[in-house]
């Protein structure tokens, strides 16, 4: 009976599974498993990093800076003598703390937005999507500069740059996935029902977007993160002493020659994080929804 | 078997509006209901049938007050459903339910078939205890053959025959008087759709059910209903007893539909009534509908004259108890 799914190429055979069902075929996909991991390693390092490191990141040493990679200090120390693997530990933290809380305040303004105007259509959709358009005209990375350059620097400015800029990105993809599910057959055997269209968003269109939105939201993390790490290098984002890996980038160019390790380990550290992230969100997709092909 | 009118349409017009094609001029109208006008009996199954793009599917939402209706009434068990509030109004839909063409479309995937059969009981017949609400749904399950323990799987875990018994089973789960069936059948196998058209016809029986039941299927509709009515273009053109309206079509439309369905016979085949083209209900003809003033099935016509260009007939009785609007009927 579940052969039925296959036969029925426009329904939703695939993503009807079981969860073990959809487990499964996530073991499978090599991209999920490659950005499941890189992404896994940074959030345990992270979560580590709020209990211990190996030395505290505000401790200078300037008798033992610029030290190269030792048993002692994996990664070396800085210009300050603090060790480098200490910092990269709480940066990971700063970056997703930074990230998770600038795409929650997309998806929650966003999701929203986007499900009222898909839900009332007329002139309110196109005022909000034309707001929309309007916010995403903007480059969103230098849109921030422009707003941290405006209400200071600071790691809360910088959230809400992030986060503003992410509001349509969620909106224009929760709006166009729930005019799909409005049309179905189901919505309408609701409103027969009785359900009002608040009742028919919450119980009907936004479970049947969730996992668009799901994949939307680790691409949007990566971008998060390197937009995070963009304004801190700027000097716009994270406050010294509170260690970025943007800012470590910064800190890092002008001893380049002297030692490149320094911006070699934070530049990585930012190149597998937002590949991992990518990669998981591509998985996601294949994963939840193959019948979604490359959005972006 | 049948009584008193438990739905009464009358005039019922819909106009949709159309994209602007040019910012001076008004945006075109399509006219998807041109004035139709009908009785539904308690406990009889009444047949619509037309071609896709006729308005059968227009008016089984106006049936249901899905979409207002841009003139004319709607009664139903007495109310004019458009004149009630939003509350009387959600108090009148226990007692009308609908089952939709694709089985595959009209069941949430995302949601437990108990969950889908017990939606219509959470909304309209709120604050039932928990175990009651399960007995209905089983009970309502139980009416389709299936079984309760089903209310546990998901809609993908079953064939699309079993499908459109789960979506009957929501239909059924607030006993209702009035079911609105649009081409309930016609995703389904041919072996599949009789299994499911006896079952409909027997909830009718047991359960005293009264069916407006729309298809493109004329065999279907021959076997599943007490009268019908021929829609073209958004009007009625004849209506009357299924049987005789089969037997004897007044109206050359029916005669055209009739003669459409293939039959094994072909001593048959040459005294066709043919008809040519698509309904001529193209956007670029403001009012929807073809030559103003005149029959609007004349340009397909076989036997058209020059009054049926000029005069648009009115659907009136004929010999037999029949309706229709043809001038030669």
């Amino acid at each position: 009976m579940a052969s039925d799914g296959a036969s029925d190429g426009a329904s939703d055979g695939a993503k009807e599974g079981g969860l073990g069902e959809v487990a499964a075929k996530a073991l499978g996909n090599r991209s999920f498993v490659i950005g499941g991991v890189l992404t896994g390693v940074l959030i345990v390092v992270a979560l580590v990093s709020l209990v211990w490191t190996p030395y505290s990141v505000i401790d200078m040493d300037i008798a033992g800076k610029l030290r190269v990679p030792s048993a002692a200090h994996w990664f070396g120390t800085d210009q300050f003598g603090r060790d480098v693997f200490s910092m990269m530990m709480v940066g990971a933290q700063n970056s997703i703390a930074v990230s998770l809380v600038a795409v929650g305040v997309g998806a929650g303004f966003g999701v929203p937005l986007g499900a009222l105007a898909a839900a009332r259509g007329g002139w309110l959709d196109e005022t909000v999507m034309r707001f929309n358009d309007f916010a995403f005209a903007f480059p969103a990375v230098l849109s921030a500069v422009m707003i941290t350059a405006l209400a200071g620097p600071g790691a809360v400015n910088s959230i809400i740059a992030i986060g503003i800029f992410n509001i349509p990105v969620f909106a224009r993809l929760t709006r166009g996935g729930a005019l799909a599910i409005w049309k179905r057959e189901f919505v309408m055997a609701a409103r027969v029902a009785g359900k009002n269209a608040v009742r028919i968003t919450v119980e009907h269109i936004l479970p049947n977007v969730a996992s668009i939105l799901i994949v939307q939201a680790t691409i949007q993390f990566a971008l998060a993160i390197l937009a995070e790490a963009g304004l801190s290098y700027l000097g716009l984002g994270t406050q010294p002493p509170q260690p970025s890996w943007g800012k470590m980038l910064n800190e890092a160019q002008t001893l380049m020659f002297l030692a490149p390790q320094l911006a070699i380990f934070p530049g990585v550290a930012i190149v597998l994080t937002v590949l991992g992230l990518n990669l998981l969100g591509d998985g996601l997709r294949d994963v939840l929804d193959p019948r979604l092909r490359r959005l972006r | 078997m049948t009584g008193e009118p438990i739905l009464r349409l009358d005039g019922l017009v819909r106009d949709y509006v159309l994209p602007r094609r040019s910012l001076l001029r008004p945006a075109p109208r399509f006219r998807a209901l041109h004035g139709v006008s009908l009785e539904v009996r308690a406990g009889e199954s009444f047949g619509i049938v037309g071609e896709s793009g006729c308005g059968k599917s227009t008016l089984a939402r106006a049936v249901l007050a899905l979409e207002t209706p841009s003139a004319g009434t709607v009664e139903f068990m007495g109310e004019d459903l458009f004149a009630l509030s939003a509350s009387r109004l959600r108090g009148m839909r226990r007692h009308m339910q609908m089952v939709f063409q694709d089985p595959y479309g009209s069941l949430d995937p995302r949601h437990k078939v108990g969950r889908i059969v017990a939606e219509p009981l959470d909304m309209l017949e709120a604050g039932l205890g928990r175990r009651e609400r399960r007995r209905r749904v089983a009970e309502s399950l139980g009416r389709v053959r299936l079984n309760g323990s089903d209310a546990d799987k998901y809609p993908h875990e079953f064939s699309g025959g079993q499908r459109q018994r789960i979506a009957i089973a929501r239909a059924l789960i607030t006993h209702p008087r009035l079911i609105v069936a649009d081409e309930p059948v016609s995703a389904l196998d041919v072996s599949v759709q009789a299994q499911v058209l006896n079952l409909m016809s027997d909830l009718r029986r047991d359960q005293g059910l009264t069916y407006l039941f729309i298809s493109h299927d004329l065999s279907v509709v021959r076997h599943v209903t007490d009268r019908v009515a021929v829609m073209y273009l958004g009007r009625i053109v004849e209506q009357g007893e299924t049987a005789q309206v089969f037997a004897q079509p007044r109206h050359p439309y029916t005669r055209a539909l009739l003669d459409a369905v293939p039959r094994p016979d072909p001593a048959r085949f040459r005294h066709r009534h043919r008809v040519q083209g698509e309904a001529a209900a193209t956007p670029s003809e403001p009012e929807g509908t073809a030559p103003a003033g005149g029959c609007p099935f004349a340009p397909r016509c076989p036997e058209a004259t020059d009054r049926c260009r000029a005069e648009d007939p009115a659907l009136e009785p004929r010999a037999g108890g029949r309706l229709a609007a043809c001038h030669f009927a």
